[in-house]
């Protein structure tokens, strides 16, 4: 209970400070320009750094994972981590007063509960959007920020990086004591990184070898992927006006 | 008076046939013409493709050759070469853009051929489409791998719908990323950080093609 108390309080000073640090990175995010990535020298350097981790532990244990392991236990990891971040999106669901997501992301949570995730015991239902805090903090207008890439973690931008700090103290799963607990919250991390870069190997070894510039192809990846989640919002930040200089220029 | 009048009512009549031609244009009607037009076209451009890599094996030569028959008579390459570009485009020379749509040319029909085992695996069903304005509409669809080593994923082809011109795709877009915008936000960095040289571009172009004709891409 003092771990939950001592968590809200964190988390009530953390979001205290955001218009603070949403005010030192503000600015004009209409496009894709340079006023949106003030940092990319050390972002860029962060990157590299990014790139070697993956070269020497994440594409090659990843490349070992989709041969070794299982199919059907690969689809059992996906699963349980798809699971575990249901009450994230219930949560966030529930702040944005989505609230039939929040339903729909709490009743999935409590029938694959079941299975401890494994097993998707749903299937073929519908599924609840995915929602974070990021999409939050933007449905309460908060400003963008900067863009920023932070090492292991990779992309983000400062209400990106927020709404993360966020979502992990306000994870009801983390409040879960116990040795067991804390093991299987320490392996889920690495885990969920294998096992999104074996889900995704092929996309993300065409940008990392295919690209001419993989900083900038997976910077447009971010922002285009982040803006498709908040046009489910409600929130679109990228219409197709911008497509209208196709037959301007 | 009566010559002021009917001069008016002639004003308010042409008015009236301008706002009726305006909205037939922008009329549901129009819009189902363009979305079966785009619908149309995306549908003939699967069935080539598929009708030319069934039941057969190519080889890489005839790989790029379909490829390249796919991308000049389907897709609208001016018109994607010139956003690709972005506002770059304007301090190009006529030699720089002609070197440039010969590369982006070369350079995806190779990697498309180098990826052709994946890219033969994918199935396409349509779901739904939607006209936005009078000049574009997104077939929408989901791509799923046969294999089953990929997950579906969300795909919308961006189809031009100019009137009195045929329908050209000019985007695809896969899970909300547009293959367009992003080629677009990479070569404009790549000409940006190189003090606004359009020559900065052809020459990463040459350096990408040598490692793909050297088979030193992945």
């Amino acid at each position: 209970m003092k771990s939950v108390i001592h968590k809200m309080r964190a988390c009530m000073g953390f979001f205290a400070m955001l218009p603070i640090l949403a005010g030192c990175a503000s600015g004009d995010h209409s496009e894709l320009s340079d006023a949106s990535d003030p940092y990319e020298g050390q972002n860029r350097a962060v990157f590299a750094f990014n790139m070697a981790v993956d070269d020497y532990a994440l594409e090659p244990v990843a490349r070992g994972y989709r041969a070794a392991v299982p199919a059907s236990a690969q689809q059992a990891v996906s699963n349980y981590l798809d699971w575990t971040s249901l009450p994230k999106t219930a949560i966030n669901s529930g702040l944005q007063g989505r609230l039939e997501n929040a339903s729909l992301a709490t009743f999935r949570f409590a029938i694959n509960a079941l299975t401890f995730g494994t097993a998707d015991l749903l299937e073929g239902e519908e599924k609840p959007y995915s929602e974070d805090m990021g999409q939050t903090l933007a449905t309460y207008d908060m400003p963008e920020g900067h863009y920023v890439v932070l090492p292991f973690i990779g992309a983000t931008t400062m209400r990106g990086f927020a709404g993360y700090v966020g979502d992990f103290v306000l994870n009801p799963l983390s409040a879960i004591q116990g040795t067991e607990a804390g093991t299987i919250r320490t392996a889920s991390i690495p885990v969920a990184a294998v096992s999104y870069r074996s889900v995704y190997f092929d996309q993300f070894n065409d940008a990392k070898y295919n690209s001419l510039d993989p900083y900038s192809r997976l910077k447009s990846v971010y922002y285009q992927q982040r803006s498709g989640q908040l046009k489910d919002n409600g929130i679109a930040n990228q219409d197709e006006n911008e497509f209208d200089s196709f037959f301007t220029n | 008076m009566l010559a002021q009048k009917s001069l008016i009512l002639n004003y308010v009549s042409r008015l009236a046939c301008l706002m009726a031609l305006a909205l037939c244009l922008h009329s549901p009607a129009h819009s189902a013409d363009n979305i079966e037009r785009a619908e149309a076209h995306v549908a003939e451009m699967i069935a080539t493709v598929k009708a030319r890599t069934e039941r057969k094996e190519l080889a890489k030569a005839d790989r790029i050759a379909l490829f390249t028959q796919i991308i000049t008579e389907y897709f609208d390459l001016d018109g994607i070469v010139r956003y690709t570009a972005g506002r770059y485009w304007r301090i190009a020379t006529d030699q720089e853009r002609t070197a440039y749509k010969e590369l982006f040319l070369t350079i995806l029909t190779q990697s498309a051929a180098e990826q052709f085992s994946q890219l033969a695996r994918l199935d396409f069903t349509p779901t739904t489409s939607t006209a936005r304005g009078d000049k574009l509409v997104l077939v929408g669809g989901v791509i799923s791998d046969s294999s089953g080593t990929m997950p579906d994923a969300a795909v919308a082809w961006r189809v031009s719908t100019l009137a009195e011109k045929p329908a050209k795709i000019i985007d695809i877009e896969v899970e909300n990323i547009s293959m367009l915008k992003t080629q677009q936000d990479e070569n404009t960095t790549i000409i940006r950080r190189n003090g606004g040289k359009f020559s900065a571009l052809i020459n990463e172009l040459e350096r990408r093609r040598e490692m793909l004709l050297n088979g030193a891409a992945q």
